[in-house]
Parts: C-alpha cells; sequence; structure tokens
C-alpha cells in the first residue's frame, strides 16, 4: 500500500452498530438510495443477510453484491480487516465504506482496528437503538454489559422506532442515554430516515445541494447551513467549538484556510472531531447539519467569525 | 484397541508442519521426528535463522507456530529479536493460543503498522512510539496474516498439510478425526473428497461446517448439500456454532464472579437469536449441530435456545454436541442430558492452561471443576474428550492421560474428584468421542458388522501406570481393514 497516502485520500470508514432489529438494515438501503453519486462499499457481518432491497441490486457475484451506481454489498466473512484490505483492491477505489457490525459486535473495537488500518479513515461510529425495547436488552443478565459497550464510544446514537414506544418508554430511553453517555449525539427517527450526510461522509462538493429531504417528518427535523470562509481560521479552536454539547451540531464539514496559509478539512462527528491536510484546490466552505428545533444560523455566522485569525 | 477418535481437531495442523515450530513443549511432526521444546528467546532465535537458511527463496515468509511464551516468565518476543533472523523477508510468529501473532519489522512495514500514532490495545508500542511486533486478537492479527502466509483459507485448501494431517493420526493412532470449523469452500471439498478417497490414505475426516459468511437458512441448505456428498472416506453435513471465545483469551462468556483478575467478561460471536434460529433449523432439518461454548454462561445460553428450539421441532436422536464447554456446572451438565446433549471436554488444557486458570482466568476454585469429565459421566451425558489440535497437540492417548491424572504442566492435581478411569478415558477417546459424530454405529469398538479400525499399541493401556497412559508407543493404525505402520509413514 502506498506509504505516502495522503490523509485526505484515505478511505471514509463509517460503523453501524446496535442489537438486532434495531435498524441497521434500513439505515443503510437508505444510504444506498441516497448515495448521491458516490461509490459506497457496505460490508455486512458474518451471519446476516447481505441487506440490500431488490430494487437496488444491479447483480449478485458469488458474495458480493453490486447495487446501482457503483456500489457494492458484500459479506465479511472471517475478518471485518480482511474485507476492507480486499476493498483496496477494488478499483476504482471507493469514497466511503459503512461497516454493518453484528449484533453482539462492539463498534468502538472495531473503530480502534480500523484506524489501523493504512488507506482508510475513521468518518463515525453510529449506533442505532430500538427505543421500544432498549432497557429490556440492558435488563438482560446475557446482554446487558455489551449493549452498554456498544453504545460507548457512539458518536451518533438514532433512537430509532420512536413511533412504536409509548411515551414513558421513550422518556425513558432518551434519559438512560443522555445520562450514561453524554457524548453521544443523540437522534430521534422512526425508519432511521436521517440525512445521508450525517452518516457518510458526502464529500467536497461546494454545499449547493439541499439537504436530503423526505415526507418523513423525522426526516424533514433536520436542517443544514452553509458558511463561506474567505479568511484564515483558528481550526482546532473552532472544531472544539462546532464539537460541544451545548451546541448540539450533529455533523460539519468544511475546508478552510489554516494560519499557515495551507487548506484544511475539518470534520466533526458528533463530539469529536479531525483535522487534516489537504493538497488539492477546493473552495473554502462549510457545511453543518443539525436539528431544526434549536437552530439559529445568525448565532452560528457569528460563532465561526470569533475564530478568524 | 479400538482405532482412536479425535472428536475436536482442525486438519490444518497438518499445513502448520509446513512452519517452524515454536512451542514450549517437545512435539512430533508427522515424520515422527520430535521437535525439542524451545524455553528461550535465544533457543528460538537459532532454529528461526537455521530455517532463514534452509529457505533460499528470499522474498518468501519464514512462518512459525505452537509458540507459547506464558511459560517463559517475563522475557517477550519483539520485533528486534526477529530482525536478528531476516530483516528482508516478513516473519510471522503465531502464538499456541492462535490469538496472538509476533511479526518482525518487515513484516510491520508490508501491513503497514510501521508508524507512529497508533493506538490499539492490541498492539503494544515500544519507547520510540512504533509497535513492538505482538499483535493481539484476530483483527489485529489479520493486517499481517497475509503477508506470512497464515490466511485461514489457504490453510484450508492446503492439500499437502491434509496429507500430513494424516499421517499424524496413523502415528497417533487415530482412525478417524474431524476439521471441526471448516468453511468448506467447494475447491477444498473436492480436495478433500479425491484424497479420502485413495487407496493409501489412512484416517477418516469428519468436517463440520462452519456458521461464518452465510445466514442460518443458508447454512442449514449448505449442510444438506454436503451432506449428499458424503463418503466413507469424508463425512459432511453437520455444523459449527460458535457461541463466545476463549478462557485463556479472556473471551469466554463467564457467569457471575466472572474473570478471577477482574478482566471484562469476555464477547459473544452472535447474536442468541441466530444461535435460536439454527439451532431451530438444524432440529427441523435433521443437521447434527456441534457448539462451542468455553464460558459458563455461553454454555448457558445455548442451553436455553437448544431448550426452546426442541420445544418447536423435536428430533430424539439429535445428539447436539456441547465443544470445550469447559465450565459447565453440575446443573448444567444435568440439563444437557435432560436435552439429549453430548459434552465434548477439553481435557488437554488442564495440563497446558490448568496452573494459568489457576491464577488468573477462573481461580483455584473454579479451576478445579473445569473439563468436568467425573461430573459429567455421573451425571450420564455421553462425553468425549478432545486436543482442539493444533491448539494442543494431537495425541488421544495423552488426552485420556489428562482426563485421568489431571496435572498441571507445574505438577498439582487440578481437580482430583474430576479424575476418571483409564477405562472411562479410553471410552471417551473411542465410542464417546464416535457417538457425539453419530459414527458410533461404525466405528468406536472392535464388533461384528463395524470397520476395522484399530490403535495398534506397543503396551497394554489398560495395564499401565496411569503416569504413563501418555507415552505408550502407537505401533500404527489398522483403518478399514488397511495396515498402516507409523513407521512407513
Amino acid at each position: 500500500m502506498n506509504q505516502e497516502l495522503q490523509q485526505s485520500d484515505r478511505i471514509q470508514v463509517t460503523i453501524v452498530g446496535g442489537y438486532l432489529g434495531a435498524g441497521k438494515t434500513t439505515l443503510i438501503n437508505h444510504l444506498l438510495r441516497n448515495a448521491n453519486g458516490k461509490r459506497l462499499a457496505v460490508l455486512v457481518n458474518e451471519f446476516g443477510k447481505l441487506p440490500i432491497d431488490g430494487d437496488l441490486i444491479e447483480s449478485i457475484e458469488g458474495e458480493v453484491i453490486n447495487v446501482v451506481g457503483g456500489c457494492i454489498c458484500c459479506s465479511y466473512g472471517e475478518s471485518m480487516i480482511s474485507g476492507l484490505m480486499d476493498l483496496t483492491d477494488i478499483k476504482p477505489s471507493f469514497d466511503c465504506v459503512v461497516i454493518e457490525a453484528s449484533g453482539v459486535a462492539i463498534p468502538g473495537s472495531i473503530a480502534t482496528t480500523v484506524q489501523l488500518l493504512d488507506g482508510f479513515s475513521l468518518n463515525g461510529i453510529i449506533t442505532i437503538a430500538d427505543c421500544d425495547t432498549l432497557l429490556d436488552f440492558v435488563e438482560d443478565p446475557y446482554l446487558s454489559d455489551t449493549i452498554k459497550t456498544q453504545f460507548a464510544h457512539s458518536d451518533i446514537t438514532i433512537v430509532n422506532k420512536t413511533d412504536l414506544a409509548n411515551e414513558e418508554t421513550h422518556t425513558a430511553v432518551i434519559d438512560w442515554l443522555s445520562q450514561n453517555y453524554p457524548t453521544t449525539q443523540l437522534i430521534e427517527t422512526c425508519r432511521t430516515i436521517v440525512p445521508p450526510e450525517i452518516a457518510l461522509d458526502l464529500g467536497n462538493d461546494s454545499g449547493q445541494r439541499e439537504l436530503f429531504q423526505s415526507n418523513d417528518s423525522h426526516a424533514s427535523a433536520f436542517t443544514s447551513t452553509s458558511v463561506q470562509l474567505e479568511n484564515a481560521m483558528d481550526i482546532e479552536r473552532l472544531a472544539e467549538a462546532l464539537a460541544s454539547k451545548a451546541l448540539g451540531l450533529i455533523r460539519v464539514k468544511g475546508f478552510m484556510k489554516s494560519g499557515d496559509g495551507t487548506i484544511k478539512s475539518l470534520q466533526t462527528v458528533g463530539r469529536r472531531w479531525e483535522i487534516k491536510p489537504v493538497q488539492k484546490q477546493v473552495p473554502c466552505h462549510m457545511v453543518l447539519i443539525g436539528m431544526k428545533s434549536n437552530w439559529n444560523p445568525q448565532s452560528l455566522q457569528s460563532l465561526i467569525a470569533k475564530f478568524v485569525v | 484397541m479400538p482405532g482412536l477418535v479425535e472428536a475436536h481437531s482442525h486438519v490444518m495442523q497438518g499445513a502448520f508442519w509446513k512452519r517452524v515450530y515454536c512451542g514450549y513443549f517437545d512435539r512430533m511432526d508427522p515424520e515422527g521426528r520430535v521437535w525439542p521444546g524451545l524455553t528461550t528467546i535465544d533457543n528460538l532465535l537459532v532454529r528461526l535463522s537455521k530455517a532463514d537458511r534452509e529457505f533460499e527463496d528470499r522474498t518468501k515468509p519464514l512462518a512459525g507456530w505452537g509458540f507459547d511464551p506464558l511459560y517463559w516468565g517475563s522475557e517477550r518476543l519483539q520485533r528486534r529479536h526477529l530482525d536478528q533472523v531476516s530483516t528482508s523477508r516478513p516473519i510471522g510468529i503465531l502464538h499456541a493460543s492462535c490469538h496472538i501473532l509476533n511479526v518482525n519489522t518487515k513484516t510491520l512495514k508490508m501491513a503497514g503498522l510501521l508508524r507512529s500514532g497508533l493506538k490499539h490495545p492490541g498492539l503494544p508500542l515500544g519507547e520510540d512510539g512504533l509497535p513492538e511486533g505482538e499483535l493481539r486478537g484476530h483483527e489485529c492479527m489479520a493486517l499481517a496474516n497475509r503477508h506470512v502466509g497464515f490466511m485461514r483459507e489457504e490453510l484450508a485448501n492446503d492439500e499437502f498439510g491434509f496429507r500430513q494431517f494424516a499421517k499424524q493420526c496413523v502415528r497417533t493412532g487415530v482412525t478417524t478425526a474431524t476439521d471441526l470449523a471448516a468453511v468448506l469452500p467447494d475447491d477444498a471439498v473436492k480436495m478433500m473428497l479425491r484424497v479420502t478417497a485413495e487407496q493409501d490414505f489412512p484416517v477418516r475426516i469428519a468436517a463440520m461446517r462452519k456458521f461464518i459468511n452465510l445466514t442460518g437458512p443458508d447454512l442449514i441448505r449448505v449442510a444438506r448439500e454436503l451432506g449428499d456428498l458424503s463418503t466413507d472416506g469424508l463425512r459432511l453435513g453437520s455444523i459449527k456454532v460458535v457461541a463466545d471465545g476463549s478462557i485463556q483469551g479472556f473471551t469466554a462468556r463467564l457467569c457471575a464472579p466472572g474473570y478471577f483478575n477482574g478482566a471484562p467478561n469476555g464477547i459473544w460471536y452472535m447474536p442468541r437469536e441466530h444461535i435460536e434460529e439454527v439451532s431451530r433449523l438444524a432440529l427441523k432439518e435433521n443437521v447434527q449441530m456441534h457448539v462451542h461454548t468455553n464460558g459458563d454462561q455461553a454454555t448457558q445460553l445455548v442451553l436455553e435456545c437448544i431448550q426452546k428450539s426442541l420445544k418447536k421441532h423435536a428430533w430424539s436422536d439429535h445428539r447436539f454436541t456441547m465443544q470445550h464447554c469447559q465450565l459447565a456446572s453440575r446443573n448444567q451438565l444435568k440439563k444437557m442430558r435432560e436435552l439429549g446433549l453430548c459434552a465434548n471436554l477439553f481435557s488437554n488444557q488442564i495440563f497446558f492452561w490448568g496452573d494459568l486458570h489457576c491464577k488468573y482466568t477462573v481461580g483455584p476454585k473454579r479451576a478445579r471443576n473445569m473439563n468436568a469429565c467425573r461430573s459429567a459421566l455421573d451425571i450420564g451425558v455421553p462425553t468425549a474428550i478432545h486436543s482442539d489440535a493444533p491448539i494442543t497437540p494431537l495425541s488421544p492417548l495423552f488426552t485420556a492421560w489428562c482426563a485421568v491424572n489431571r496435572l498441571t504442566h507445574s505438577g498439582q492435581v487440578l481437580g482430583k474428584h474430576e479424575c476418571i478411569t483409564i477405562d472411562e478415558a479410553l471410552y471417551a477417546i473411542t465410542m464417546g468421542a464416535a457417538y457425539t459424530l453419530k459414527l458410533d454405529s461404525e466405528i468406536g469398538s472392535i464388533e461384528k458388522g463395524k470397520r476395522a479400525d484399530f490403535a495398534i499399541l506397543e503396551q497394554d493401556p489398560t495395564e499401565v501406570d496411569i503416569k504413563n497412559l501418555k507415552d505408550i508407543e502407537v505401533w500404527g493404525t489398522v483403518q478399514d481393514g488397511r495396515v498402516f505402520p507409523a513407521s512407513e509413514q
């Protein structure tokens, strides 16, 4: 593998975890449907069905499903790492990889290992909870510790199927998650319909594209703002501010000049942030995604302006 | 006596002998040569350097296996040691547990791991901030396996290794052995069918399809298709399910109070719903299932799954078998009997890891009850004992010795109350093992109408001192009426 690989050329890996029935498969189909021309590779765990909706399937070759739009889905068998390494042999290369973890796998530990792999970088960990059954699993003597560990390093936690849970359960789930995992960004959905930008790095287009919309009331609960960045920024401090819990942003992706004049990319996923050098020329701008319920573009603009150097 | 039956082994043991043996204990290779155990890093490096000189293709990897530094005290193998052997070719040394790999600098480079800034619990770093060359756990090892020749797919379809395994069977009196967690790709099945059909191939192999890479319903379908391909020499059609990890690797699922040293509980290898589904389908479609459980919590969960499934699909003679099942309690054994399950216990663990289990994993009290052969037999669970080769050496007489004496490496008797008699142990490595494979009507005893499978021993095992059971020399075997002297292997 090329040792000189630039950080920004690395394939972005998103890990999707959660127990059986939480909604991982639904999320993956949703992402494949809305990949927006990006080549997406989905690796599924070793016992699951290859989870692709029939109308998305172009062809099946052994353990690989070819999905419309140049995406693929394959089962990773004995080793997720070998599965990832095999992807690097496929040309043209993929823009993003989504790993669907097995129901008992620990997404955080998968993430740690992904970070060892040359050529890949971690985009984020999304853990899905079935709002109706989560607390039963938390009480289950066989599963309790596994379930708890699954949320431990989750950047974004999707509380799904909120329509199936009664009010009391719903509140209890949100309380339990926010008390035990204060750093995870909670999102509530019915059918894991979220803007794909939340799960995937959809690249460095100019930010003009509309955020994914759907009639689903949950999907329309999201919103985004695009900000042009002409000036050099104190990127680290900006990143810290944008990832703060108080602000509650779900995701930020942007390109900007740093104090030394070089272009850097900044990405936040929930409370985690990452800055990488960028080699190519890209327009300097930033897209911020959050919930409509607490959205104030003006105050975001003025917050960002504070970090101009 | 009747031909010996190894009911839990992996045929990749044979392929391992193409690599350098690096274990702490003396071990006999398929050609009958005894490789002395290695007790220091210097010994290890001398052996590896010799192999390096003899192995002329400088680009090919040098691989070793069976490495067991647990007995070495604090001395730890690092890449700088292996670099003394070679800096130009990749080197990888697999630990006896198969859960840790030590590599040299060249391998680290090829795996893209010779970088600073890496942070992973399975990748210890040196003072220079670079990895020391030890890769712990399957995911870390997976980064390097392909560079040092430890890809599972390669090992599965290694004809030479398969033949070596058979030779080793003859040397240890084994006439039927298992490949207990095979992925069984088409080409490997073809190879095994062809080789086992040869006039002079000396061992019958039962290969179980592992539950991986496909869904429960597909696994059952594949198992049934494989079953149709079964021959005298190659028995196919049953499945293997893995519920948890290993006790010495702290990945087995334990009931309270958990690990003795306070390590967090182990990991599930698959969700309960999958175990439940596959056991239900297996009962429905009459596919025999072998389930790996090490920890008592895993055993409990699997028992509950099977109990549920049996309510949906009764199969009077399913003989689902718990493999390893090392910490099963008396209550669990009773439940197994009630549900018609067999136990294949891992007696060799007592010798190789018994001291370690006392000190770190489960503590002396639970260690004394591990691999409870006496309890299993008293309760009436059909019982076999096994080596899990290559994890421990293939040799049913050694395994029987372990179950009879329960001696650890340091010489302590670990749970005298769980010792069994020589007769019982000999039964376990013949009829007991055959029963778990559903082959007891064909093999496992010398009876009219059964196959002419014999282990030919230099001494009568019922007459030797129980301490010497493991040392009985094997002359060879008769398998299906054909004579195979060990000396001609």
